[in-house]
């Protein structure tokens, strides 16, 4: 198992994030976690990866991240572009070494940003910013990868191309999306979650009126699309 | 000489300080910090007209560190910005409460308030050696993790980064420079020197190293200016070479806009 959670808790002062959180994800597996404004999607990557210690039980490949750091050695975790410091001069190789002094270029190649190497990361539009802090990611040749949100501000080919390498990689990929449709055709699983578990499965098992319901609190419609997926369709109160 | 060794060695220490401290988004720090120091010596002043020796460096660093550690606690509970004014209006009313109990000596608080580019001592040349000393060593030893960090703080931190002890890390950087050039510079205008020309190699720099370097020369060339027209401007050096790197960084950044 990549990450098991049983009764998992946290709270900021006396707001709860989440609460009597269970659940396992399997090595290899692709999953989008997704749920309202506040519903703890990014204390929940936070907790897997021990900055925040949450009560309850976590073991993340075997481990427990709260006390055991080493398990980082094989986690990479892509948090919001908000939280960057974007106007650093810095380049694009200098951003990309911080995981891995030595990445295979084939990581850059095929995120079609070789040629953007010696340019400065603030110079770059926001699916291209996006595309190097996954390319870090993935230099570090993670067996988990932890994504929050990685699709904000990010234009449609920006966004083809980090799934189609999220498909590829040989690791478990967890993803938080304010969007799922995306990523929808790609995931292997997709978690609902606000505050508690609403419903962890098969898009076709999730997405349905009641759960999105319980999750959102409003009416969502649901479209199904010709290969016979489930696409909720949000509107931007929901997100 | 001793003047040109000293503009030469603050160059240095306010690049990295300034630099590390306009990344961090915490440019004010160095305010409150060199108002700390001040706290310090005019304790130290303190002290001595008790008829207690102490070297004044010792105690500024050891107020410039305690304040800055106890603003970046507090930014915690509110935002940056709050948690270091307090700690800047604590240290203030300390240097002032401090001097009220200080007879005779309190007017040396003048140099240390306004610096003194051109009456550098020996003991003042040695204490800044020993910062750059410092400074460069610590920088150099964590440098790569120093940028992870401030680049990303969340994933420095997710990456096994222990990111409280860089915080302090970069504390101790700030904290020791701001002490070194006080008495070169002076509390109220380190500001300007450190800042300054950070912020303009951030906008103008194609690397991370470019913006330090470039720093670094806008600073010694600004501290250089003062000291010159200083000899001919009846205004003291520090005062000019504040004024020559604002007035740079104004002019500068509505050429650039």
């Amino acid at each position: 198992m990549a990450i098991v959670a049983k009764n998992l808790r946290f709270s900021y002062g006396n707001k709860i994030a989440l609460e009597n959180l269970s659940f396992e994800i399997k090595e290899g597996e692709f999953v989008a976690v997704l749920g309202p404004n506040g519903a703890g999607k990014t204390t929940l990557l936070k907790c897997i990866i021990g900055i925040l210690k949450a009560d309850g039980e976590i073991r993340v490949l075997g481990k427990d991240p709260r006390k055991d750091k080493e398990v980082l050695r094989f986690i990479s975790y892509v948090p919001q572009r908000s939280s960057i410091s974007i106007d650093l001069p810095i380049t694009v190789a200098e951003v990309i070494k911080m995981s891995s002094k030595n990445f295979e270029e084939g990581i850059v190649e095929e995120l079609g940003i070789k040629d953007k190497m010696n340019t400065l990361f603030r110079e770059l539009s926001g699916g291209l910013q996006q595309r190097v802090l996954i390319a870090r990611a993935l230099a570090k040749k993670p067996r988990i990868i932890l994504l929050d949100e990685p699709f904000n501000g990010v234009d449609i080919l920006s966004q083809e191309k980090i799934v189609e390498m999220l498909e590829k990689i040989d690791a478990t990929v967890i993803t938080v999306v304010h969007n799922v449709n995306p990523v929808l055709h790609a995931v292997d699983r997709v978690m609902l979650l606000n505050r508690e578990l609403i419903a962890f499965g098969k898009p076709n098992e999730v997405f349905n009126r009641e759960n999105l319901l319980k999750a959102y609190k409003a009416e969502i419609p649901i479209v199904i699309c010709e290969e016979g997926l489930a696409h909720p369709l949000y509107g931007d109160q929901h997100g | 000489m001793d003047s040109f060794i000293a503009i030469f060695l603050i160059s240095l220490i306010v690049s990295i300080s300034g630099n590390l401290s306009v990344f961090r988004k915490a440019s004010f720090l160095i305010a409150s910090v060199s108002h700390s120091a001040l706290a310090g010596v005019a304790f130290s002043l303190f002290l001595s007209s008790q008829g207690i020796s102490v070297d004044y460096f010792v105690v500024a660093a050891a107020f410039a560190i305690a304040f800055s550690a106890m603003a970046t606690v507090f930014s915690k509970f509110h935002d940056v910005d709050t948690g270091v004014s307090i700690s800047f209006a604590l240290s203030m009313a300390l240097a002032v409460a401090f001097l009220s109990l200080t007879r005779n000596l309190s007017g040396k608080i003048w140099s240390f308030l306004f610096g003194e580019l051109y009456l550098i001592t020996d003991k003042d040349l040695f204490y800044l050696i020993l910062t750059a000393v410092m400074v460069l060593l610590l920088f150099g030893i964590f440098y790569e993790k120093l940028l992870f960090y401030l680049f990303d703080p969340e994933g420095s931190e997710a990456s096994g980064i222990n990111v409280k002890f860089l915080d302090f890390i970069l504390i101790l950087i700030i904290s020791l420079s701001a002490v070194s050039v006080i008495r070169s510079v002076g509390a109220i205008l380190a500001y300007a020197i450190f800042v300054a020309p950070a912020a303009i190699g951030k906008k103008f720099a194609r690397s991370v190293k470019q913006s330090f370097i470039f720093s670094s020369l806008i600073s010694f060339s600004c501290l250089y200016a003062g000291l010159l027209l200083s000899y001919s401007i009846p205004i003291s050096a520090s005062a000019l070479s504040a004024l020559i790197a604002s007035a740079l960084y104004f002019a500068l950044m509505i050429k650039k806009s």
